[in-house]
């Protein structure tokens, strides 16, 4: 043992460039990541949020697979974990599978896999946060395109409740504001408009900031729509914004060679949510009758937009899927999670790679005091900490290969870096343990 | 006829309850009825290994279920139904009505989302609170409901009548944001409350709110105001502001706000 | 790969062996078709009274990647109303127009179909093209690359470096595991980033220096140059718009016109939707008649139909400007999704209606195209999947193409002035059994250069399909019903010498081939452009240059075709 780790000691350094970044929606893919041993000592050009991740990923690590909740769980093997785990999915009429933010999609294929095999439900997080923009694009369609075209064209980009200096802090330096592209050179040729409810600091560098009251997003774009369809307005002001600064950013819309309209928790998670989603599409859409314009959801979680893509490939539907009847139904109030837990309908809760107890509602959360539930996760989170059986896997994207899609839907893969602490399997590995046990095909 | 459904133990995953309409159990007796199957969770039940049934009454054309007991959990009930009458003496859970033609549901208590799902006749009365979608197509859908009428005693949530073409919708307590988004016809009626975006992007219709409304679009201009205005079954007393809308979408749609319970609607007078 | 097979007595349609209805027995052996084989041990299919044909393959299908998801996701209604559950063999799905990825392998499979071409993927999304590729069961797929609104591209052609442009597209096919080039409305995508188009041959790309002409036949030179299997697959300018048969023409012409014909050659896709006389909507009027023309007095173009079929499906194109406009006209959903450097994509419903003028009229395009080009080796079986339909209505499309009874059937009930514009009733073509095996399976594998494909010879992949129908007694004219049933569910569909379809269900679910074209340029070259490209590559797109290519392990069953290129 000894011997052992003063070789890992003297381990020469290597590095691995070109790394796809696990921690945002951006998936920045130019990290260079310097190893020592097994163990990452450095990060080179990731944002403070990616680079923490990086470094402290083994603090708070969940190693051991776990049976029993909170202080009377006690460390088990994998399989006798497993085993745990098959017998309860075997007695369940109608589990829910849940999470798949931070995963690769060829574990989010076995998830549904999993779902379909046991009649259960299953659903993602964006649900809880972009889950409007999607219930949006099946009402009107998303009108988007990927971060390159605004890198290269766009002249006018307007963050819509969204902060991106502290939540996607590479956002605005390589695909927007600042980023040098074959027609845009830079910050001097864009112009930036940030509407929020306060002054962010990413509405330090906008040449327009406008204030509107919280919960007012609805009324503030289609009094925009109305303005950029040149049809009058009878009101001095509209959700708290003069309607003359209205008129001079539908002006800066109208007169952009290519404008784009970034949007963040802020418009999705606020009052009206899918449906302030539906008001920004309507607008954007009588935009390209007079210029080129897009929007672009500025998507939180690692690869919570690849779980929409795997999903919808596989099933039809992006998110909320049921499959109870034996094959793909959706319908939001019904077959979502948040909705299935509300009214305490599932018999089983089975999370992977998120950590539901700190962002559902509470509502929703209460109904896991009745049922098992079992978690797959690197870390010890809240949601480890009551599940009745907790499996740790490892860091997909630092440990384990797969493929994951940018905000954007452009598709990366995300590389291994270093090995997993010993006896640790990646989540595609232990899903399939399971899902052979449960009798599904492989 | 008349026949009891009674659950044997209180459903705790969802059951699908669509099979149990009068339109299906017409003509079967009570055997047939007995081994009709129903989806619990993803195990596929008979009958009657979830509901004790009763025969009440042999007599009678019209067949009449009765569901005694909490169904809250439940879903589609009287889904697709043409004729004949269900009545609830409890919750109803989601779906309840869904693609309606003709009869009559009843619920003594509370129904969760998506009542009376693009209905096209007959008529829903909620004696409690309902959810969201009300009259509401199924999502990416844009056929909402066509006909018949819906009663809902208690509150209600967002986006009811959404596409709603014909038909109405009456609410005695209060209702969530966007009653009437896109609506294309039909009338709705709200006697308490509603908390805003009334009328969003509809082209067409009534929507008529009696309580207070907070504000109005901005797409929105008024028209003129009314005396009184023709409700679902009787003339309502205002007077009523008149709006016009939703204008960001070359909308007719009328909607009318009662001017006692807004009196900060006022500023709008000075159009007139 | 399973134990071999005896295929006896079948009526076997191999046009690309000159067999024509001849009793005769196949026997299979190790996923290829043999000469003979011991019958002790093999499974034995008596095919007696029944038609056998090499297993279908499809040029032209919008199947998998980044646009039919956005078109899946679009359309939730589209799934309610065709559903499949999962059976003790095969998964679940959804989908009318736009099917989820098990069920577009099973569906294909069912009709006897077992080679699909996805149309278009753009390289920078190859990856998720190749991820629900992957997904699809059964059929062997692969994808063809969007390169007509390459920026790198069209600066080479610009710039006269053709033959840069051809190491460029190498990579590019190599990279992204592609098989050939996709050129959809060339310049007009890019003219599309910012929210305008290129209407013909000559106009200019904006701020790029080059007209589509210079890019069709640049690309042309380059195909030539790599030795692709396939030709260039190219989408026309003003495609969906009337009077665009012009542009057809002079986007065909143009090959022939630089190069004289020999190894140039010119695959128009979806022709259909390009084939269109009469300067408006209203005016519109079939182009069938003069395309065709050109196409029989020449022999570097071919085509296939892109059918319109009446039902409600979804259209979807790399073409963002032609979506917009459908957009405008219909004011529905509409969903884009540009793509930079590379091009961009829409997705918008439609539903193609007989009493509507324009969708008569739509509908006589192609079925005049597939009748009045003389040679039917110039013709594939397409509906453009699911632009003008989705593939499911190939049996309908076949027995249109056989019966001019069943075409009358529709006319009766289509718009009667949109019939009077058009020659469908005068035609009195009807395709025989060796015409439909060219147009669904010979035509496609021999166009592609899939040489094992389309044909029952020894030696060839063991994809065959064996319809219930005996082409003896059945006389498709008539009993076009018959045939479009027999068509819609296979007896059995062989694929890779495996049964995977017995009376039109699937009874296994096997995994089908990834094939891609390795085009064999020296490493040394690419590396030297690749070097001089990346700080304009790195400054263009969003993503690393290393992080671009598609790692071969993502295919399932990978299989390179190797070319030798002149270079």
């Amino acid at each position: 043992m000894i011997a052992s780790s003063i070789i890992e000691e003297e381990a020469v350094e290597r590095t691995v460039e070109d790394v796809v970044c696990t921690f945002c929606g951006c998936c920045c893919d130019d990290l260079i990541v310097s190893v020592k041993g097994n163990r990452i000592v450095d990060v080179r050009n990731a944002c403070a949020l990616g680079l923490s991740k990086f470094l402290h990923m083994n603090e708070n690590r969940l190693l051991k697979p776990k049976i029993g909740r909170s202080t009377s769980a006690k460390d088990v093997s994998l399989s006798e974990a497993v085993d745990v785990v098959v017998d309860l999915l075997k007695n369940s009429c109608y589990p829910l599978f849940y999470g798949w933010a931070c995963t690769s999609c060829e574990a989010i294929l076995l998830g549904l896999d999993l779902a379909e095999a046991l009649g259960g439900a299953v659903d993602n997080t964006s649900i809880v946060c972009h889950g409007p923009t999607i219930l949006a694009g099946q009402e009107l369609g998303l009108i988007t395109a990927t971060l390159g075209q605004i890198k290269n064209r766009a002249d006018l980009i307007i963050y819509w409740g969204c902060n991106p200096v502290e939540a996607h802090p590479r956002h605005m330096a390589r695909y927007s504001v600042y980023a040098r592209g074959r027609f845009i050179e830079g910050r001097r040729m864009r112009k930036v408009v940030v509407v929020d409810v306060r002054r962010t600091p990413t509405a330090r560098v906008a040449d327009l900031f406008i204030e509107i009251k919280p919960g007012y997003d609805y009324e503030v774009l289609s009094a925009l729509k109305m303005l950029v369809r040149d049809l009058d307005l009878e009101v001095d002001e509209v959700g708290g914004v003069a309607v003359s600064k209205l008129e001079e950013l539908a002006d800066m819309m109208v007169e952009a060679r290519f404008g784009v309209l970034f949007f963040g928790t802020g418009l999705t998670m606020s009052r009206g949510k899918d449906k302030n989603v539906e008001a920004a599409i309507e607008l954007v859409r009588y935009l390209n009758f007079k210029t080129k314009f897009v929007l672009i959801p500025m998507r939180g979680h690692f690869n919570v937009t690849g779980a929409n893509e795997v999903f919808t490939w596989r099933t039809g539907y992006p998110v909320s899927v049921d499959f109870s009847q034996g094959y793909p139904r959706y319908l939001p109030g019904e077959t979502t999670a948040v909705d299935i837990l509300r009214r305490g309908e599932c018999d089983l809760f089975f999370v992977v790679a998120s950590d539901p107890v700190s962002h559902l509602p509470r509502r929703a959360v209460e109904h896991l005091n009745n049922i098992p539930v079992v978690a797959l996760d690197p870390k010890i989170t809240p949601t480890v900490y009551i599940s009745d059986v907790a499996i740790p896997v490892a860091y997909t994207g630092i440990e384990v290969e797969g493929s994951v899609y940018r905000m954007d839907t452009v598709p990366l893969r995300a590389k291994k870096i270093v090995d997993p602490p010993q006896g640790i399997l990646s989540d595609v590995d232990v899903l399939k343990m399971i899902l052979e046990r449960v009798g599904g095909r492989m | 006829m008349r026949i009891l459904f009674k659950p044997i133990t209180p459903f705790k995953i969802p059951v699908d309850l669509s099979p149990i309409t009068p339109d299906n159990i017409d003509g079967m007796d009570i055997s047939e009825v007995r081994s009709l199957q129903v989806m619990v969770g993803s195990k596929r039940r008979r009958v009657d290994e979830v509901f004790s049934i009763e025969v009440a009454d042999e007599g009678g054309e019209e067949i009449d279920i009765v569901f005694m007991g909490d169904f809250s959990r439940a879903r589609g009930i009287g889904s697709k139904m043409s004729r004949g009458s269900i009545t609830v003496k409890g919750s109803g859970g989601v779906r309840v009505g869904e693609y309606m033609r003709g009869g009559r549901i009843v619920v003594e208590g509370d129904v969760d989302h998506w009542l009376g799902m693009a209905m096209r006749g007959g008529s829903i009365y909620v004696k409690g609170s309902a959810g969201s979608y009300i009259g509401a197509p199924p999502k990416g859908s844009s056929k909402g409901m066509r006909g018949g009428s819906i009663v809902v005693d208690g509150d209600v949530g967002e986006c009811i009548g959404a596409y709603m073409r014909d038909g109405s919708i009456e609410v005695r307590g209060s209702v969530g944001l966007f009653p009437g988004l896109r609506m294309l016809g039909g009338t709705i009626v709200v006697y308490g409350d509603c908390m805003g975006r009334a009328g969003a992007r509809m082209r067409d219709g009534r929507v008529i709110i009696l309580g207070r409304v907070g504000s109005v679009l901005p797409s929105f201009q008024i028209e003129e105001v009314r005396p009184s205005v023709r409700g679902v079954r009787e003339r309502l007393d205002g007077p009523f502001y008149v709006f016009q809308g939703d204008l960001s979408e070359d909308g007719r749609g009328r909607l009318f706000i009662s001017k006692p319970s807004n009196p900060e609607l006022e500023i709008f007078e000075k159009f007139l | 790969m399973g134990k071999p097979i005896l295929i006896r007595n079948g009526i076997v349609y191999d046009p690309m062996n000159n067999i024509e209805g001849e009793v005769m027995d196949i026997a299979v052996k190790d996923g290829v078709i043999v000469e003979d084989i011991d019958e002790r041990g093999a499974k034995i299919i008596d095919a007696s009274g029944m038609l056998v044909m090499p297993g279908g393959v499809d040029i032209h299908s919008h199947i998998a990647g980044s646009k039919s998801n956005i078109g899946r996701l679009l359309r939730p209604e589209d799934h309610r109303r065709s559903y499949e559950p999962r059976t003790a063999t095969t998964y679940s799905g959804v989908g009318h127009s736009v099917p989820s990825t098990k069920v577009t392998g099973y569906r294909y499979a069912r009709m006897g179909y077992t080679t699909v071409f996805e149309a278009a993927s753009p390289p920078l999304k190859q990856k998720h093209t190749w991820e629900e590729l992957n997904d699809i069961p059964i059929i062997d797929k692969a994808a063809l690359t969007v390169m007509g609104n390459n920026w790198f591209i069209m600066d080479f052609i610009s710039q006269d470096r053709i033959e840069d442009a051809a190491v460029y597209a190498a990579w590019l096919l190599k990279a992204t595991k592609g098989y050939g080039i996709k050129i959809v409305n060339p310049g007009g995508v890019e003219a599309w980033g910012w929210g305008g188009n290129v209407f013909d041959l000559d106009e200019q790309v904006p701020y790029f220096g080059i007209t589509p002409r210079e890019i069709v036949e640049g690309l042309c030179r380059v195909n030539s140059i790599l030795n692709l299997p396939h030709t260039i697959h190219v989408h026309v300018n003003r495609l969906g718009m009337p009077n665009n048969c012009w542009v057809t023409l002079r986007t065909a012409h143009t090959i022939r016109r630089a190069f004289g014909g020999g190894r140039f050659l010119i695959h128009i896709t979806h022709c259909q939707f390009s084939g269109y006389a009469g300067s408006t909507w209203t005016t519109l009027r079939s182009g069938a008649e003069y395309i065709a023309k050109y196409v029989n007095s020449v022999d570097h173009v071919t085509l296939d139909i892109g059918q319109v079929v009446f039902t409600d499906t979804t259209t979807m194109t790399g073409d963002g400007p032609l979506e917009f406009r459908l957009f405008q006209s219909l004011a529905g959903k509409w969903a884009n999704a540009d793509v930079e450097v590379e091009t961009g994509a829409g997705v918008v419903p439609v539903r193609y209606s007989r009493r509507s003028y324009v969708g008569t009229i739509q509908w006589a395009v192609g079925l005049e195209l597939a009748l009045l080009v003389r040679d039917p080796w110039k013709v594939c079986l397409t509906t453009d999947h699911p632009n003008g339909g989705p593939f499911t209505a190939y049996p309908r499309v076949v027995s249109w193409l056989m019966s001019s009874k069943a075409r009358s059937r529709v006319m009766e009930k289509a718009n009667r002035r949109a019939l009077k514009y058009t020659v469908l009733p005068s035609i009195d073509r009807e395709y025989t059994f060796t015409d439909i095996a060219i147009v669904t399976r010979a035509a496609p594998a021999k166009l592609l250069g899939l040489r094992r494909k389309g044909h029952l010879g020894v030696g060839a992949d063991a994809d065959i399909a064996i319809y219930d129908l005996d082409p003896r007694k059945v006389d498709p004219s008539s009993d076009y019903r018959i045939v479009r049933r027999a068509l819609r569910r296979a007896a059995y569909t062989i694929k890779g010498g495996c049964i995977v379809v017995v009376k039109g269900e699937v009874v296994e679910d096997i995994s089908g081939r990834s094939i891609w074209v390795d085009v064999g340029v020296p490493d040394d070259k690419i590396g030297e452009l690749l070097k001089e490209v990346k700080p304009r590559f790195e400054e263009f797109y969003t993503i690393k240059l290393s992080n671009y290519p598609v790692p071969e392990d993502m295919l399932i069953e990978s299989t390179p075709i190797r070319v030798n290129p002149s270079i």
